[in-house]
């Protein structure tokens, strides 16, 4: 009976471990990327990544999603949120941006910029940050903080 | 012993459990991650000398444009008819482009200075049709160009702060290898050096050395120049000393007057003032002062805090350093500085002349006249060209005793022979 135990023990702990290897989700240490992965106990999930940084005037960024895995009927959608209203600021100077998929600017909270439906492996949306018409009047570094969640609906 | 086992493996199995539990609520509802949106700007300041103008591409008006890190800058600019456009002087980290009257800013990196002059005659402002100006290096267009045309005054002016004796338009004066040049703009004649820039001038001046300011290799004209009194605290506690070359004129303070004047100022800046006066100017008391005396040069000397004039001369020494070619066909000899005090009596200055200036001593904020006289007996000796006479009484006498004991010796002698006879 202890050898059944301690066997079930055993397996109860490596178990455990494998799942803790496999909660890590995002890795912002990573070089300019972070990835959000997530593994269902069923063996579904999917992997979307999202840079870090993205320059307003520089070069398009990369969202995109790899080995979506999800019921069908599903669909994998990121969306984005400003924590400035779309206004990147160096103290009390604020500058309005906005975000283009290659086909139309983002300037509204909670807009989906990428959706992968149930039975697509993979997606991926190019971004890029332009100012509106609008200019600085000092010099410095302006910031905001994009949120991007992923969901599945 | 069942039951302890049995509690022990349920807690087991509920802490395993428990980080996927998590995570498959969170996978079944939202996932975030954060991204940052940044831009750097840089301020592109331009200033433009007489005689032309220029706009920026783009907008209105300006004459500074704040622009993303990387991004370009094309200015146009326009010589009055007549001009043509000069070298332009360029600091901070950027490529520049001239083409024409074309200047590109391509590639900023930090905020840029850009500095437009204008010269008299069409010669082009650099070496080709199109060349690239690298900030931190001469620029200028090689040929005659600069010796032949009549400069227009820029508005903005560079300080020698390497030391090799030249105006620095660019520099690299924090050491990190990009040029920075400290450009500062002259208003009226009067350049305003801040603590940053003393603290630049400073920084390799050993305790007991001299601080050099030169001014005199500049386009414009630089009459005042104006310190802050912080610095000149600094510059006393390491006893150091001051020297200027401005336009025409050198001033040296000595460390004892360098404290004098920190002492003294009440004010946060002092501002040391070397202006030339029209005679003209001179009211009647100074003119009849000077009498019959051919006036050839005239100079107001002023150190003032606050509109206070600040003696420091007994203290320490204040020296001036003139430039002066004799007229042709007279000597050095037939000149003189004169003190012309507001009052109206001039008084003599030892002078030397020494490398072609004329070298003396400032006793106090007034006018400096150089003179020219007419030669007669009456008349003080001439300084010579390595040292200064002073003309006192006895100096007049001594010559006067010796001939009359001359002439009673010899009428003695005289009158002996006929008494002889």
């Amino acid at each position: 009976m202890r050898k059944i135990v301690s066997f079930v023990l055993a397996m109860v702990l490596v178990l455990s471990m494998c799942m803790t290897v496999s909660a890590a989700t995002i890795d912002k240490n990573s070089e300019q990327t972070a990835t959000t992965t997530a593994t269902y106990t069923k063996g579904e999930g999917y992997t979307v990544t999202i840079p870090a940084n993205i320059t307003v005037g520089g070069e398009a960024i990369s969202i995109s999603a790899a080995d979506v895995m999800i019921d069908p009927g599903e669909t994998l959608k990121v969306s984005v949120a400003s924590a400035n209203s779309w206004k990147v600021k160096n103290g009390e100077e604020a500058l309005a941006y906005k975000l283009n998929d290659g086909t139309a600017d983002i300037k509204a909270d909670d807009t989906v910029v990428l959706s992968v439906a149930a039975g697509t492996a993979t997606g991926s949306v190019d971004l890029t940050a332009e100012l509106d018409n609008v200019t600085a009047t000092k010099s410095g570094t302006y910031t905001d903080t994009l949120t991007f969640t992923v969901a599945v609906e | 012993m069942k039951r302890v086992l049995g509690i022990m493996m349920s807690l087991l199995l509920l802490g395993c459990l428990f980080p996927v539990s998590v995570l498959a609520a969170q996978d079944s509802s939202q996932r975030e991650s954060d991204l940052t949106v940044s831009i750097v700007t840089h301020k592109v300041t331009i200033a433009c000398g007489e005689n032309g103008s220029f706009t920026v591409r783009g907008q209105k008006n300006a004459s500074s444009v704040f622009v993303a890190q990387g991004s370009d800058v094309v200015v146009d600019v326009s010589p009055q008819s007549g001009h043509s456009m000069k070298a332009p002087l360029v600091s901070g980290e950027v490529v520049v482009g001239l083409e024409d009257n074309q200047i590109t800013l391509s590639n900023i990196q930090s905020d840029v200075v850009l500095v437009i002059d204008f010269q008299e005659g069409n010669l082009p402002a650099a070496g080709g049709d199109s060349d690239t100006i690298t900030p931190g290096e001469d620029n200028s267009p090689s040929g005659t160009e600069e010796s032949d045309a009549t400069s227009t005054p820029g508005a903005y002016m560079g300080i020698d702060l390497n030391g090799d004796g030249q105006a620095d338009a660019n520099i690299d004066t924090d050491g990190d290898g990009v040029a920075d040049a400290m450009l500062m703009p002259i208003v009226d004649g009067k350049a305003v050096i801040s603590e940053e820039i003393m603290e630049k001038l400073m920084r390799d001046v050993p305790e007991k050395g001299e601080v050099v300011l030169l001014f005199d290799q500049l386009e414009k004209t630089v009459q005042t120049v104006e310190l802050p009194v912080k610095s000149l605290e600094k510059m006393e506690e390491k006893q150091m000393s001051f020297f200027f070359a401005l336009s025409p004129m050198e001033i040296a303070l000595d460390a004892a007057a360098v404290a004098t004047l920190e002492e003294k100022a009440a004010g946060e800046c002092i501002q040391l003032k070397i202006e030339q006066v029209d005679p003209s100017q001179l009211d009647k008391n100074q003119q009849n002062a000077i009498e019959d005396k051919e006036l050839m040069n005239a100079f107001l000397v002023t150190i003032s805090c606050n509109g206070q004039y600040i003696e420091v001369y007994e203290e320490g020494m204040v020296t001036v350093r003139l430039p002066f070619v004799p007229q042709e066909g007279s000597s050095i000899e037939e000149y003189r500085v004169l003190l012309v005090t507001q009052e109206g009596p001039v008084e003599p200055v030892e002078t030397i002349y020494e490398n072609g200036r004329l070298v003396f001593t400032v006793k106090s904020s007034s006018v400096y006249a150089v003179v020219k006289t007419s030669a007669g007996p009456e008349e003080p000796q001439p300084f010579d060209e390595t040292e200064s006479i002073e003309y006192t009484a006895a100096s007049l006498m001594c010559p006067l005793i010796s001939i009359s004991v001359l002439c009673v010796i010899f009428f003695m002698v005289f009158r002996k022979r006929r008494e002889e006879e």
